[in-house]
């Protein structure tokens, strides 16, 4: 019971809130357009990361491969994009997760870092291609500002909801985890 | 410094860098995509459907709620349209009647303006907006082919680039990626002498800081006026004529001055797509690969 667990309520709710995400941009389209900028919605990032300070790296990476396949597939049609930025992130988490004291203040600033280190990513992806022809100031002022504030109030807003999810997941206790 | 750079985390990170370009390169040159990636969208679009029912039922019914506070100014607007539409109707059951004759007269088959209309929702959006795509629930077992035009409140918002059995994807015209959509239509004016003049050119481009679409290519010096419709022409090969994609809103030279640019307001609204209309043209469609133009088929 407790493998099932551990094995598959990562992946269904990395899922459920890869597919939320967009439905959120099909349907609240007008909402994100906001007058800082577009806002794109990162659920299934904060989720990733949250998870990367928990679980063991081999289970991370898998994960990481197999929800940036999806997300790959069925958003943008370029393989390898989303999941070479999930692995790096995962990577870069666990490796800082050790440096830290770990605590609600953590997760939200790694959070913050991490998301601007895959906008940046992809944003630069997307350019050498050819897929935008957006220099990098209108991207700063257009889509990075816009969407580091929203996604860094939700992350804030959901860490504690998310760190008492991963350790269900583990069961282990908070005591254990928590150092301030 | 050791803990970051032994030999086997190098050797892993120079093997996984190579995989992610090969993989990248590989779905940049590949046109169609292939089954494994096919299948997986097919089944996510499914799960997103259970997703996406609901809160589309949750919209629609605070829509209606919001709409009977404009009852009343809307019914007054309605009836004076009613009776231009009556004229409107009746001249062209007129013109129907009489294009009916001369085509049966010439013994045409199908013209490029005759298409059939299939109705689907949108499922999904691209969240990331580099590749603006939208996901809608209609697949090759509703008679979805690729690269037919789709539309959404009266204007043409893409066309379709992926099609699955349930599900297909929608590139829309906003992609800043030249390639695209590059969409040939037409302008139908009146110029000085009273006679309907059609401009031809090409809708290529988005400008995302103004969001208007550009047309380009236009060959002729003819007077185009701001507020004219610009529709698709049909001689794309894939799109039927006479799809509206919006009106002109400024004309201006490009930059090296030589021909006419119009930015052109699109006539359906991008940011709030949710039901949309595929359009199955019926003439025969070219096919970019082939060499020669099919036989025209019934």
């Amino acid at each position: 019971m407790k493998a099932w667990k551990l094995v598959l309520l990562p992946f269904l709710s990395l899922f459920a809130a890869f597919m939320l995400e967009g439905v959120i941009a099909a349907y609240f389209n007008g909402v994100l357009y906001t007058s800082m900028g577009y806002v794109a919605p990162r659920l299934t990032f904060v989720l990733l990361i949250m998870f990367a300070f928990y679980l063991s790296p081999n289970h991370m990476y898998i994960l990481s491969i197999i929800i940036g396949f999806l997300y790959d597939s069925y958003f943008t049609g370029y393989l390898g994009i989303y999941m070479a930025s999930f692995c790096l992130v995962s990577y870069i988490v666990m490796e800082l997760k050790d440096l830290f004291k770990s605590g609600l203040l953590t997760y939200s600033l790694v959070g913050i870092l991490m998301i601007t280190l895959l906008e940046l990513i992809v944003y630069w992806i997307f350019r050498v291609i050819g897929v935008t022809d957006a220099g990098v100031s209108i991207f700063l002022a257009n889509r990075l500002g816009a969407t580091l504030l929203f996604n860094g109030l939700l992350i804030f807003a959901l860490s504690p909801l998310l760190e008492k999810f991963s350790l269900f997941i583990l069961n282990e206790r908070l005591s254990n985890h928590r150092q301030f | 410094m050791n803990r970051f750079f032994t030999n086997k985390k190098i050797i892993i990170l120079l093997i996984s860098v190579i995989i992610f370009i090969s993989l990248i390169t590989l779905s940049i040159t590949q046109t169609n995509t292939n089954i494994i990636q096919g299948f997986t969208n097919d089944i996510t679009a499914f799960v997103n459907n259970a997703f996406s029912r609901p809160i589309n039922a949750v919209l629609d019914t605070y829509d209606t709620a919001s709409n009977v506070q404009d009852t009343f100014e809307e019914n007054k607007h309605l009836k004076n349209e009613l009776d231009r539409l009556y004229e409107t109707q009746s001249e062209n059951d007129a013109l129907r009647d009489e294009n009916q004759q001369l085509q049966e007269e010439l013994d045409l088959q199908n013209s490029i303006t005759e298409y059939q209309t299939m109705a689907g929702n949108v499922i999904s959006r691209n969240p990331d907006y580099w590749v603006d795509q939208i996901t809608i629930d209609r697949g090759s077992q509703d008679g979805v082919q690729i690269n037919m035009p789709v539309t959404s409140d009266n204007g043409l918002i893409g066309q379709t680039s992926e099609v699955n059995l349930t599900s297909s994807k929608v590139t829309l015209l906003t992609n800043e990626e030249a390639t695209a959509n590059q969409i040939s239509s037409e302008v139908v004016g009146e110029n000085e002498d009273e006679e309907t003049e059609v401009v031809h050119g090409l809708v290529s481009d988005y400008d995302l800081s103004e969001q208007m679409l550009i047309m380009t290519q236009i060959t002729s010096d003819a007077e185009i006026s701001e507020g004219e419709t610009v529709t698709t022409s049909g001689l794309g090969g894939s799109f039927p004529r006479g799809i509206v994609i919006g009106t002109v809103e400024e004309v201006s030279l490009d930059n090296q001055g030589l021909s006419q640019q119009v930015y052109i307001e699109p006539a359906a609204d991008f940011n709030n797509i949710r039901a949309v209309n595929i359009i199955d043209r019926q003439a025969e469609t070219i096919d970019i690969q082939d060499e020669e133009p099919a036989e025209e088929e019934e």
